[in-house]
């Protein structure tokens, strides 16, 4: 196996001739909808945020308090916005690094289109009260079934184009590519059938739950992420990422802890004392990947002057990746854990996680493919800039206000000379600015669905 | 050349490791836990729930009231949630053994509800504070019914409520039936027994 640089894989003519490759208007229509489910989860959140800091705002409406639109946003940026993008980006990946493509996206659209229409009706039975608390388990079988074959029907083709591969040898990302590929269907499957379809006993539930929740970042969304990243750099730069064997250790650390450490939401919970003590061990030992990520990542972009717009995006996506398991690392440690496990600071963590890393490492492999849509328009671009900042800024303010709350709120908390009510006064103001950050990152988010809609609009009127 | 398998079979195994010592062993062994026999009163514990409690958790479950409230007390070597009076010893999986699904919470939006059941007065309250809105706890009024009193007002009206809360002269508000499972199961909430895993915890 040795590494070579995948730009050799972009000369077109790689496919017989007489084929057009299918997977970038693939991923245009992915992101199409993708997108809209980012500005849609973002406003169910935002709505429930702006409940928590004035409770009477739409009180007595059910489908829209608290309980149901967290959710149903979290579900909607989950399985709507990550997963649908990374299934696109599996693919489009896997062909670029591999040299092939498919020969027919029809399967894939209809798998598309059957995701999207199993999550809008899955999303509004959880909002006429068909929840179950379980943290991204509350779609309705129906929807996860459905969800899972259409999965099934793009890995077809993911597994196919792996296989398939014409240029030797494998890439940091295809690894990243193949894990998340095997892993998202085995949690989905596992978390539902044991969870939601033939519960098992309520004492064991804890645990599985806590560790598909977590799954569904670290072994599915976060892998693909991490495979946008190392795709982007070296392709934008010309250039490989450094040592070949500091990849491959900084890929197997990852996968062993990642399987893990969703355990590390449960330090001092109702599981038994290993279990907690791996959470612990695993979400601490995240940090060794994430220092050889950036060691990684930012040893090829020292010195370069090329930051083009994916390239920011891919520098931005590896800060937040280290944000987010490095405030997660430090959540984990038992006492720590024991004041603020469930304070704005786990907020913190998922905001960063899923609204800055992955968003924007997987909005930076749109927007690297987005031009060719687009016949060099300006507006395009400056939308697309204005993506990258607005989710820079909001993301971050957002995440410094809630651990500042989080802060107060967690001693505030463990003060028996407090009472709940003052806890909640303390971290009120935080919260507040949380959600001008929040509002920020919508912004942000409406920008990427503009530019993604007005490029898939222009490539309907005037097919290149 | 195709090395395919070394990635997959790699990745196969890690995650199966894994998903053998977090979902199976799970299933294996919490998923077995059965109630202890509870010398004092003849019976066992935890205590099993009432047919309305029970249909109460899933009001409970459905409402997402999972993601504001834990029913988790962590114990006193890593947490003051023992000090704080949250509860007198840890919680452990087998408080869950009636509960479905388990409703261990993520965040403390809203104070910890495993021993709610100890502090609460009486139905009423409860019925009170789901009615209106709380410091930062939605109001559940479409868990009620305003009603005009017809001949004498309902036994289990809500009284007491404030503001513009308070029903119009003629009008009484009165719980629908998911409401009351869900008050029956939040006073059913009482840990205050010891476990063999977990026994009563002091304070400092
Ligand atoms: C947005 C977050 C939020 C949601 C959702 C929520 N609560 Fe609360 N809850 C709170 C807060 C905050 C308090 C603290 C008292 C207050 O603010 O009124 C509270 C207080 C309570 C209390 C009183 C606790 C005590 O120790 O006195 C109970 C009981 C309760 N909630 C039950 C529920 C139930 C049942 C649901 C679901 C139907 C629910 N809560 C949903 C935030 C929430």
């Amino acid at each position: 196996m040795n590494e070579v640089s995948p730009r050799s894989a972009m000369q077109d003519g790689r496919w017989p001739r007489g084929w057009t490759d299918p997977l970038p208007r693939l991923l245009l229509w992915c992101s199409a909808s993708a997108s809209t489910w980012l500005v849609a989860g973002t406003v169910l959140l935002i709505i429930a945020g702006v409940q928590v800091v004035n409770p009477a705002f739409l009180a007595g409406v059910s489908f829209l308090t608290f309980g149901r639109l967290v959710p149903m946003g979290i579900n909607a940026l989950v399985y709507g916005w990550g997963s649908l993008v990374a299934l696109a980006v599996i693919l489009y990946l896997l062909s670029r690094l591999g040299g092939v493509t498919i020969a027919s996206a029809r399967l894939a659209y209809c798998a598309i289109g059957a995701w999207n229409l199993a999550l809008l009706l899955g999303l509004c039975a959880i909002a006429a009260g068909g929840g179950n608390g379980l943290l991204l388990l509350e779609l309705p079988p129906f929807a996860s079934v459905t969800i899972l074959l259409a999965y099934v029907a793009m890995a077809i083709w993911g597994y196919a184009l792996f296989r398939g591969r014409r240029i030797p040898g494998t890439f940091a990302s295809s690894w990243y590519l193949v894990a998340g590929m095997l892993c998202f269907p085995w949690l989905v499957v596992t978390g539902n059938v044991l969870l939601v379809w033939l519960p098992i006993p309520g004492p064991a539930q804890a645990p599985v739950a806590a560790w598909f929740a977590g799954g569904m970042m670290n072994l599915w969304l976060a892998p693909v992420s991490l495979a946008v990243i190392f795709y982007i750099v070296p392709q934008v730069l010309g250039r490989r990422l450094a040592a070949y064997n500091l990849s491959l250790l900084g890929f197997w650390s990852f996968m062993l802890f990642a399987a893990w450490c969703g355990l590390g939401r449960m330090v001092g919970g109702p599981v038994p004392a290993w279990m907690a003590s791996v959470g612990f061990v695993s979400s601490f030992l995240m940090i060794i990947p994430v220092l050889i990520a950036g060691v990684n990542v930012f040893g090829v972009l020292k010195g370069t002057s090329e930051w083009t717009l994916p390239l920011r995006h891919a520098a931005a996506g590896i800060g937040a990746f280290a944000g987010t398991y490095l405030l997660a690392a430090i959540l984990a440690v038992p006492p720590v854990a024991g004041i603020f496990n469930f304070t704005d600071i786990a907020v913190a963590v998922g905001l960063l996680g899923l609204g800055g890393f992955v968003t924007l490492s997987l909005g930076g492999l749109i927007q690297f493919i987005l031009p060719q849509f687009e016949h060099r328009d300006p507006l395009a671009e400056k939308l697309g800039s204005w993506h990258l900042w607005l989710t820079v800024i909001g993301v971050g303010s957002a995440a410094v206000c809630l651990v500042l709350g989080g802060i107060l709120q967690g001693f505030a908390q463990s003060d028996p000379g407090i009472v709940f009510s003052h806890s909640v006064d303390y971290v009120m103001p935080f919260r507040f600015l949380a959600l001008l950050g929040f509002l920020i990152f919508l912004a942000g988010a409406a920008c990427l669905f503009l530019r993604v809609h007005r490029a898939l609009a222009r490539y309907l009127i005037t097919p290149p | 050349m195709n090395r395919t398998p070394a990635v997959i079979s790699g990745v196969v195994l890690v995650f199966a490791l894994a998903w053998l010592g977090v979902a199976m062993y799970s299933y294996m062994t919490l998923g077995y836990l059965a109630p202890v026999e509870d010398k004092t009163s003849g019976s066992t514990l935890p205590p099993a729930l009432s047919g309305l409690a029970d249909a109460g958790q899933r009001v409970y479950a459905a409402e997402g009231c999972a993601y504001c409230h834990t029913q988790q007390v962590r114990p006193a070597a890593i947490s003051g949630d023992i000090e704080k009076k949250l509860g007198s010893r840890r919680t452990v999986a087998r408080d869950f053994l009636y509960q479905q699904p388990a409703a261990f919470g993520y965040l403390r939006i809203g104070p910890d509800l495993s021993n709610y059941g100890l502090r609460a007065r009486d139905e009423a309250e409860v019925h009170r504070l789901l009615y209106q809105t709380g410091s930062a706890m939605p109001s559940y009024r479409s868990l009620y019914i305003l009603r005009s009193i017809s001949g004498q007002q309902s036994a289990e009206a809500l009284e007491g409520l404030r503001g513009s809360y308070a029903p119009p002269a003629g009008y009484e508000v009165v719980p629908t039936p998911d409401a009351r499972a869900l008050a029956a199961y939040l006073l059913s909430l009482k840990r205050d027994y010891p476990l063999p895993e977990a026994p009563l915890e002091k304070t400092k």
